[in-house]
């Protein structure tokens, strides 16, 4: 009598560990991309020149031309990977806030800033690099004609937002991948608001600076 | 003469049908190193019989009084009343099943999780009865007692977002269980074998590093360092075939158990 053996099993598969990895490098890269995109506009408040000669080094380099569509490609990316963890259903998120208001514990409430400003960055962000990219090459003067022209308050809103998003989200990479362990935890609590201060600092003086540059 | 404690309690039975969930105040003296424990008896013993409630030790160490204290998942026997207001807030812990009022059934979510993970020695060793036991460096057997000294008690699931938002998420303890095995030198299980149970968004994929946990742990295991330590040893598991030797080399340690000292 023939049997019908089946030798199907269950194929192994890496990519839950793949996903994970991805939504943290995205982020760190995305983070430091920030970061020197925070020097480099503030470089404007030593001087308007500086802030040209570096934007007229990344013209002839074409690295604005390059660096933007792939920034957002990163993000999309990044947004995509992360949105698995996100409160999608009305329930889940009811949930989650309940829990949190219960707990008093901060950083259950900073996860809930964390998808919050996640929402948020994620639209503003694409307005600005949409802006950016048909208003190429960047200057400080275009940049001072769009802070005066009434963009401050968007710019402010996603200044806050990245600042946020940024410093809680490379906590949260140290604490999942085990850099930031219990004995070294309260220092790096510090340092990640040191570094949300530092950046939303420099990004509301450079917003002044542009205020002030004739056009 | 000691403060007056009120006393604000989550009744619900579920075996009546007639019973809804309430919340009922009751009030208490309180006198010196009273223990929410010793509150609640004389509740029980004076006001209202029918009050439920799990104890058992008495001492922290059993695990079944975990509750949730004024919004956070603690065990009753070991919060003394002097450490928190006057007016006092219990519920009972989510996520578990409510047998009613206070006391929840934490025996068979712990129990059908070590069934699925297999939350034992898994050697291949065949076993000699007459054999000594064999011997094991007394750092490590620290470090591993350490790990096990969780008590069951639930509280890290219940004061996790995640567990509370996706409820097939193992929770930290799941997790701290599986570390301890993975350096347990008597068990064979390689990186592989723990990626297949948890490497997975159920798993080490799915915390967030909401920190709760380790916060709330009443036995002060470092949970998050542990995960930390499974998740990134499963993450590097998923891309070792696609990343170059030399890195690989460098942060296996040359060996499948790289993470733990």
């Amino acid at each position: 009598m023939k049997g019908s053996v089946s030798c199907a099993t269950v194929a192994k598969t890496t990519v839950s560990g793949r996903v994970d990895l991805a939504q943290a490098v995205t982020g760190v890269v995305l983070a430091l991309f920030t970061l020197m995109h925070a020097l480099f506009v503030g470089s404007v408040i030593i001087s308007p020149h500086i802030m040209n000669g570096l934007a007229w080094i990344l013209e002839i380099t074409y690295i604005e031309n390059i660096v933007g569509p792939i920034i957002l490609v990163i993000m999309l990316a990044h947004f995509l990977l992360a949105v698995r963890k996100m409160p999608v259903r009305l329930g889940e998120f009811s949930v989650f806030y309940d829990h949190a208001k219960r707990m008093r514990h901060c950083d259950t409430w900073l996860w809930l800033v964390q998808a919050i400003t996640a929402v948020i960055v994620f639209v503003l962000v694409s307005a600005h690099v949409y802006t950016i990219m048909m208003n190429l090459p960047i200057s400080a003067e275009a940049s001072a004609l769009r802070e005066q022209n009434g963009w401050t308050c968007f710019y402010l809103t996603l200044l806050i937002c990245v600042g946020l998003h940024l410093g809680i989200g490379l906590f949260r990479v140290g604490v999942k991948y085990g850099f930031i362990k219990a004995e070294n935890r309260s220092v790096w609590v510090k340092r990640t608001w040191l570094l949300i201060a530092f950046y939303v600092a420099l990004g509301i003086v450079t917003i002044i600076r542009f205020h002030f540059i004739a056009v | 003469m000691g403060r007056k404690l009120q006393i604000d309690i989550m009744r619900y039975n579920p075996l009546d049908e007639n019973s809804v969930p309430h919340m009922q105040s009751f009030f208490l003296e309180e006198y010196p190193s009273m223990t929410l424990f010793v509150a609640l008896t004389q509740l029980r013993e004076t006001q209202d019989p029918s009050l439920q409630f799990d104890f058992c030790c008495r001492a922290g160490i059993c695990g079944s009084c975990g509750m949730v204290i004024n919004g956070r998942p603690s065990l009753a026997c070991s919060t003394q009343t002097r450490d928190l207001p006057a007016h006092i807030t219990l519920h009972p812990l989510p996520i578990f099943k409510l047998i009613g009022d206070l006391s929840v059934d934490t025996g068979t979510w712990f129990r059908s999780v070590g069934t699925r993970l297999e939350t034992w020695i898994h050697s291949n060793a065949e076993f000699d009865e007459n054999a000594i036991e064999e011997r094991m460096e007394d750092g490590l057997a620290k470090e591993i007692f350490e790990l096990d000294r969780c008590i069951e008690c639930g509280c890290c699931v219940a004061a996790c977002g995640t567990a509370r938002m996706r409820e097939d998420f193992l929770g930290a303890t799941s997790i701290n269980r599986m570390a301890r095995f993975h350096l347990d030198p008597r068990d064979n299980r390689t990186a592989e074998d723990f990626y297949e149970v948890i490497g997975n968004d159920q798993g080490v994929f799915g915390c967030m590093g909401l920190l709760a946990c380790e916060d709330v742990c009443p036995k002060e295991l470092p949970l998050q360092d542990q995960l930390g330590i499974m998740r990134r040893m499963l993450a590097f598991q998923s891309v070792k075939n696609i990343v170059p030797a030399f890195l690989r080399d460098k942060m296996t340690c040359g060996h499948d158990k790289c993470g733990h000292k």
